[in-house]
């Protein structure tokens, strides 16, 4: 399943950063997410800058820019 | 559409879209415009907060006032504890006034921030929409 967002959570993950799945909570419970640490691997990251942002204007959609130091 | 940008292998990038620190996370419109901006690391839920106030600006700034209010009043819902509830108040009233043209939109907004989020910034700036005396 690729992720796309925002279906993203940042959060920490050993010692650095990275960034793992999330969707919506069913209704009627009280968070609004849960994360799927299962998905972190399933992001498929684009790391050409202008090609994602190329694919997103082509899809009408948001780009999430991640500059980050930490390795996933 | 997510891209990672690993800065060690491409700092021209930093320079390029004005990051000085990481982690940074950009929120580009479909048109590659810059539309919000997080600088350093955030707690999950803080996390998911802030995407959502740059979604409702993206939806502000391209004139999609329901839209914008839709994801503002969903930081209220979801993520009323984060620092970004006060923020997205702030926001949803200011897209509920421009949506319906109501300046009572915007008393209303005042109204709510003297129940919740009242030591913040954001109340401060709401505070010149109090009704007055008659």
């Amino acid at each position: 399943m690729r992720m796309k967002f925002p279906d993203l959570l940042y959060t920490r993950k050993g010692r650095g950063l990275g960034i793992t799945a999330a969707v919506p909570r069913p209704s009627g419970t009280k968070s609004a997410w849960i994360v799927h640490r299962r998905w972190l691997m399933a992001i498929e990251w684009e790391t050409d800058v202008d090609a994602g942002i190329a694919e997103a204007k082509a899809s009408g959609k948001h780009a999430l820019l991640d500059f980050s130091a930490a390795p996933m | 559409m997510p891209v990672r940008i690993k800065v060690r292998e491409h700092p021209e990038l930093m320079e390029r879209f004005g990051a000085n620190w990481t982690p940074t996370i950009l929120v580009l419109d479909p048109d590659g415009v810059e539309r919000h901006r997080i600088e350093g690391f955030l707690p999950a839920d803080d996390f998911a907060a802030q995407l959502l106030l740059g979604l409702g600006h993206s939806a502000f700034a391209r004139g999609d006032f329901a839209e914008a209010e839709r994801r503002f009043d969903h930081v209220l819902r979801e993520h009323a504890a984060t620092d970004s509830a006060a923020e997205a108040q702030y926001w949803k009233g200011v897209a509920r006034y421009k949506r319906t043209g109501n300046a009572g939109e915007l008393t209303a907004t005042y109204r709510a921030f003297q129940e919740r989020y009242r030591n913040t910034t954001w109340a401060k700036k709401a505070s010149v929409w109090a009704p007055t005396a008659a």
